[in-house]
């Protein structure tokens, strides 16, 4: 039975892999933004877009390029607090066909008059269509 | 005899548990608002964060962070990417996750990307 419980252990530590960082929008100048769950009243000012791909395509990125896009077209000289709500997070991939280069070598042997064999390799590149997934991750924010 | 299927037990256990260890899940989060306290996180909070997977929950709630959780590889499921939203959620405390996005897609291996916004009773 501890058997089963240290090798459960051990494979919950193997499974579980966290990546985190909380303070990302705690800091200056993201703390100027203050987000609202829940604002009904009114038409928003401004809505804005981002889109990321492949390894930026990840909250850690897309939420502080957000709020940098939203500091960018709404900061004021007097620095004063932007709000923002009904933030919205869309994950969707793309089917592409790309072309990958791929080495395609031949090789030849020649055997001369003293007995001796040589080889010579030739090599090119050749281009091959693969389909291919790309993630990505869209987030939109509306400023009031 | 006894030691004997006692070995054979623990063998035929590993070899399930490590069929977990193709499947490779992870998760990140950013906080919404600056109110929350990391603390240790237990297997019992995890089980008590709900998923509210695009329906609203009935109490009130304040949305105070954005996770997100990825499981790759052969076998990766739901219960795995909820499992990594959940790990999330309980770093900050939440009670529920709430807007649930999910994408699956296929590369090399099979690969679930979810994102939610953790929610905390009122």
């Amino acid at each position: 039975m501890k058997w089963l419980v240290a090798l459960s252990l051990l494979n919950l530590i193997g499974c579980a892999s966290i990546n985190h960082d909380p303070n990302i929008l705690l800091q200056d100048p993201y703390n100027k933004i203050v987000y609202s769950s829940n604002i009904n009243s009114g038409q928003p000012k401004d809505v804005v877009e981002l889109t990321l791909g492949e390894n930026q395509a990840n909250i850690l990125n897309t939420i502080p390029g957000l709020y940098k896009k939203v500091l960018e077209r709404h900061s004021t000289p007097d620095n004063q607090l932007i709000n923002i709500s009904n933030l919205l997070i869309n994950n969707f991939s793309v089917t592409r066909k790309v072309s990958v280069p791929y080495q395609e070598c031949t090789s030849q042997s020649q055997t001369g008059a003293d007995g001796q064999t040589t080889y010579t390799q030739k090599c090119k590149t050749v281009y091959r269509q693969e389909t291919k997934y790309f993630l990505f991750q869209k987030v939109t924010a509306e400023v009031y | 005899m006894n030691n004997a299927y006692r070995n054979i037990a623990i063998i035929a256990a590993s070899i399930l548990l490590q069929a977990c260890s193709s499947i490779h899940y992870f998760g990140s989060y950013v906080n919404l608002t600056p109110n929350t306290v990391l603390e240790e996180v237990t297997e019992l909070q995890i089980n008590s964060v709900d998923i509210f997977y695009k329906k609203l929950p009935n109490y009130e709630y304040e949305e105070v962070a954005i996770v997100e959780g990825i499981a790759a590889g052969n076998g990766a499921g739901l219960e795995h990417v909820f499992y990594a939203l959940k790990q999330q959620a309980a770093f900050v405390q939440g009670d529920g996750i709430f807007k649930i996005e999910i994408e699956r897609y296929t590369g090399a291996a099979a690969n679930i990307h979810a994102t939610g916004v953790i929610i905390k009773r009122k």
